[in-house]
């Protein structure tokens, strides 16, 4: 699924790594989000918004609904 | 052992204890049920490699909840494993109609036949973790 996850955290001024600890997850896991390998589950994709400071809705977007 | 994301103390120490049981039973046994040393030495080694694996990693995610074990390890472990489950679906199948051949004759003991379908399936599981976890 295309998302900003990456435009996002680059504009938080946050690493992977650092992502990765605020959400719970590996890095591994934010890599393969953001190169949209991976699609989060709800509650992952809910935690990744509140830090990135946006609506899910505004970070995620698949496919079915440019 | 791999649950949805999180692992907890409780379940930490049990899965550990299962794992020195099941190790124990091995070597309490294994002589009284004569199954050869060298395959009683390689299933101990086996148990105990693999409780190794899981103690380390188990530590970590201990340490720092949802860096070893998090959502996608246990998406990628559920798919691995559904692949395993078909190959080993397969190898049966084909083993099953191959030994009933008279044209082919093949001859393999029953122990010979579940000790290759269980590494089949164990070497399947950890190739379709290393392929899902590149392509994943």
């Amino acid at each position: 699924m295309r998302n900003d996850v990456r435009t996002l955290r680059q504009a938080s001024g946050l690493t992977q790594e650092e992502l990765a600890a605020k959400v719970g997850v590996s890095r591994q896991t934010i890599i393969s989000i953001e190169g949209g390998r991976y699609d989060p589950s709800l509650a992952l994709a809910l935690r990744l918004a509140h830090i990135l400071g946006g609506a899910v809705e505004e970070i995620f977007h698949p496919e079915e609904f440019p | 052992m791999i649950t949805k994301g999180k692992l907890t103390k409780r379940m930490f120490l049990w899965t550990n204890i299962l794992l020195a049981a099941l190790f124990a039973n091995v070597l309490l046994f294994a002589p009284a049920l004569r199954m050869g040393g060298a395959f009683s030495a390689g299933l101990a080694t086996g148990i105990a490699v693999g409780w190794l694996i899981f103690f380390v990693a188990g530590s970590r995610e201990l340490r720092k909840p949802g860096r070893t074990f998090d959502e996608r390890t246990v998406a990628l472990a559920g798919r691995a494993a559904s692949f395993a489950f078909w190959v080993m679906i397969l190898a049966l199948a084909l083993t099953t109609a191959l030994l009933r051949s008279e044209i082919f004759s093949i001859a393999i003991g029953a122990q010979e036949l579940a000790g290759l379908l269980m590494n089949l399936g164990v070497v399947a599981w950890v190739a379709a973790w290393a392929l899902l976890s590149r392509l994943r």
